[in-house]
């Protein structure tokens, strides 16, 4: 088998201190929920957007991070901006407004799953702005973590808001950003989020 | 500091291509590394082929919610095979809005082989020179003649079952016996012959006899089913079983799970690769080690996505990548049309369970083969996939659209059809296309190791949808041939990825202006890179590639050997 003194441990890499990479959260009502694991320890965290907005043209979350539950540690204000998605695989969530069918020019030969009209956002994939981690208590740097959200709704608040997050990535993400459109999304996702 | 080892090869992945790169350049003398991303298997452990449902609290099915939480993307995973895939989680992948793609993805010593299909099919110059035959895209810078012998050793080595055919554009090949069709297969069989077409037993890597002095500890196979849950016994080829242990013999393969690997090193004097960067998946501890040699056997994407992240001076848009077309003419196969239905002649009889029998009856491609049957709307072509035959538990039960009625009703509805089910199913050719393609996702999402992931940019063009809607047309047709009682057609094209068949995206040519690999799958920049996986391939023909997949790699594996002795690499 392999031996570690066969393979050079990179300059420095030992020192430095962990970081967290990303961290995997499903939508649960209107907060994101997750866990991840640091060294045979497990933290579960809870991200609670109140406010979306535009920045760039593209979607921004403001919330509240916290770990292990609401009476322990929190940082407010954490900034979630969303870099990209991966369009799901299944039944899409009702929409108000259907994405374009991207067939629309031959539409009398069979249509593909999940595309289009059927299409929707499965995973959105949030930088989050730095977190102090020695306030959250992680022993890991925490300044460049990527949060993961799966959208698997159960109940119908999730499968709105899943609706409403994929219509934003609809307008915002394709390759021609549609201002109008992104800025309804957006209004339709706070009042939302507003509960 | 102490001399650091250098391999003569580094190999990336341990599935299919990996396997058989390990074992044919080791035999060949080489010493070698194998770095697999995933755990080891424990096979007491992670096999599974002879559990049963009610072994589980959730019969088979898992908790309810695992699959969307933490493998949504594994289509084909199961309570008991869901070791053998990654967990979407911690491996994320972006797409455009509305084009999502699927991607099946296994991290674990065999990799993908612990799984697969076990479909064994030859290409023809049909498919090699496809762009000679119709005008489309280009020819495979290699032919049938050549890839002859590799395809006759492969096969001799895996164990395939098989009839020999004779069908020019589905070659015969060295075949273990055949396994039987069910009465149902042999009606559509001959319902397939009716209409002109031709049904066949499916090739299959399954030992169906006794096997051979080389195929040590591989047992025959027994018909218990559950392929996809780990063949413990060996029946199926997979690494694990078979290329894995001949190269571990050598005592010249050092195999190491865990294994990310982030990107190639180069040497910034010659250009050339010097060996990996990876990381270790548990410890996260960072590694390089180096090599004379490196092959990339990760799969399609994960070896693209690697080139793709070796970036350096020498090599701006990734390693060997100066002809711009590295992760791009992504393909896949479709399915997801046919035709279903009963074959009320077999109602009502004694009930059986045909489970353990996993083959069935292939109408291969009958489209686009001779001046005759050349068509209009498309080029190249399809087949179906097919079987019959009574299952433990009959999708056709789980679906009110095909059996309606409550109660009594349903069971006597039921137990009426439970030997009767007849399907088809498409497997179709994508074209390859530059505007399909792969790219480092350019908004910088990364893995939970920090390593940046792959966007994929994929769709059918009309082609493919012509293709689709024929394959409608003609399944029903042949299932009313063969005097079905028809209750589905048509369907839904698969989404990209679906079908588990990714490939092109390193393609293989003869000018290095427009591939990125050359006839050996050798890099057309860095002469001491190889990419053996489905990256190099060319087109997508529409047989199902890991048999073509391991006559390359012997292929190439045999010219690394001797161009390493020449000193050439």
């Amino acid at each position: 088998m392999f031996e570690p003194e066969q393979g050079r441990a990179r300059n420095g890499a030992a020192s430095r201190q962990t970081k967290v990479h990303s961290i995997p959260a499903m939508l649960r009502d209107r907060s994101f929920a997750g866990r991840f694991e640091l060294s045979g320890v497990t933290y579960k965290f809870k991200y609670v957007p109140s406010r979306a907005s535009l920045s760039d043209g593209k979607l921004m979350l403001e919330g509240k991070f916290s770990i292990g539950g609401e009476a322990k540690a929190r940082v407010s204000d954490v900034k979630a901006t969303l870099l990209a998605a991966q369009g799901g695989i299944g039944n899409a969530p009702p929409r108000k407004k259907l994405p374009p069918e991207i067939t629309a020019a031959n539409p009398d030969l069979p249509i593909v799953e999940s595309t289009g009209s059927l299409s929707f956002a499965g995973v959105l994939y949030f930088k989050l702005s730095a977190m102090n981690s020695r306030l959250l208590g992680i022993p890991a740097d925490m300044t460049q973590v990527q949060l993961n959200l799966r959208l698997a709704p159960v109940n119908e608040v999730e499968r709105l808001l899943q609706a409403a997050f994929s219509s934003v990535v609809d307008a915002a993400y394709g390759k021609e950003a549609d201002r109008g459109g992104s800025e309804t999304a957006v209004r339709e996702l706070n009042s939302l989020l507003a509960g | 500091m102490a001399q650091q080892k250098t391999y003569d090869a580094i190999i990336i992945g341990s599935g299919a291509t990996g396997g058989m790169a390990a074992k044919e350049l080791t035999e060949r003398g080489m010493r070698v590394l194998v770095l697999e991303a995933g755990p080891p298997v424990i096979p007491e452990r992670d096999l599974s082929s002879h559990r049963w449902p009610y072994e589980s609290m959730y019969r088979g099915f898992g908790a309810p919610g695992w699959k969307d939480q933490d493998q949504w993307m594994q289509a084909t995973a199961g309570e008991f095979s869901r070791q053998f895939y990654v967990k979407d989680t911690e491996h994320p992948y972006t797409t455009d809005p509305g084009k999502p793609f699927l991607w099946v993805r296994a991290r674990i010593v065999g990799g993908k082989t612990l799984h697969w299909g076990r479909m064994s099919y030859r290409l023809s110059d049909m498919d090699f020179k496809a762009a000679s035959f119709d005008g489309f895209g280009d020819d495979w810078p290699i032919s049938y003649g050549e890839m002859e012998p590799y395809y006759t050793r492969a096969e001799e080595f895996i164990g395939v079952s098989g009839n020999r055919d004779g069908l020019p554009h589905l070659p015969d090949g060295h075949f273990m016996p055949p396994m039987k069709l069910n009465c149902g297969e042999h009606l559509l069989r001959k319902g397939a012959e009716k209409v002109g077409r031709h049904g066949i037993p499916m090739r299959l890597a399954m030992l169906t006899g006794q096997p051979k002095p080389w195929m040590k500890k591989r047992a025959k196979c027994h018909y218990c089913g559950n392929c996809g849950d780990g063949c413990d016994v060996g029946a199926m080829f997979n690494s694990l079983s078979s290329t894995l242990p001949v190269a571990q013999a050598t005592g010249l393969m050092t195999l190491r799970p865990n294994s990310i690997v982030r990107h190639i090193t180069v040497d910034p004097t010659s250009g050339k690769a010097k060996g990996v960067a990876f990381v270790d998946r548990v410890t996260r501890q960072e590694f390089e080690i180096n090599a004379k040699v490196i092959v990339l056997g990760a799969s399609t994407l994960e070896s693209t996505r690697i080139l793709l992240n070796s970036k350096s001076r020498q090599h701006p848009n990734g390693l060997g990548n100066s002809s711009g077309t590295l992760g791009h003419y992504l393909m896949d196969h479709f399915g997801g049309i046919g035709a279903s239905g009963y074959f009320n002649i077999l109602a009502n009889r004694d009930a059986t369970n045909e489970d353990g029998k996993t083959s069935g009856l292939l109408i291969p491609k009958f489209r686009n083969i001779s001046k005759e049957t050349k068509q209009q709307r498309f080029v190249r072509g399809y087949g179906f996939e097919c079987g019959s035959g009574a299952r433990m538990f009959p999708p056709f039960a789980k679906n009110a659209s095909l059996t309606a009625g409550f109660g009594s009703e349903f069971k006597k509805r039921v137990r009426h059809y439970y030997t009767t089910p007849v399907s088809l199913t498409t497997r179709a050719e994508m074209l390859p296309r530059f505007e399909n393609y792969a790219e480092i996702d350019p908004s910088g999402v990364v893995d939970a190791w920090g390593i940046p992931v792959l966007k994929m940019h994929i769709q059918y063009s009309d082609n493919e949808r012509e293709m689709a809607r024929d394959a409608a047309q003609t399944s029903e047709e042949i299932l009313r041939a063969a005097g079905a009682e028809v209750v589905s057609t048509g369907g839904r094209m698969t989404a990209p990825g679906r079908i588990i068949h990714e490939l092109g995206t390193a393609r293989m040519g003869k000018d290095a202006k427009t591939s990125v690999l050359n006839k050996f799958n050798q890099s057309w920049d860095v002469k001491n890179v190889f990419v053996i996986d489905g990256a190099s391939f060319v087109t997508s023909a529409n047989q199902n590639p890991t048999l073509t997949l391991l006559a390359l790699t012997m292929r190439a594996c045999e010219y690394i050997a001797d161009e390493y002795k020449r000193e050439n690499l």
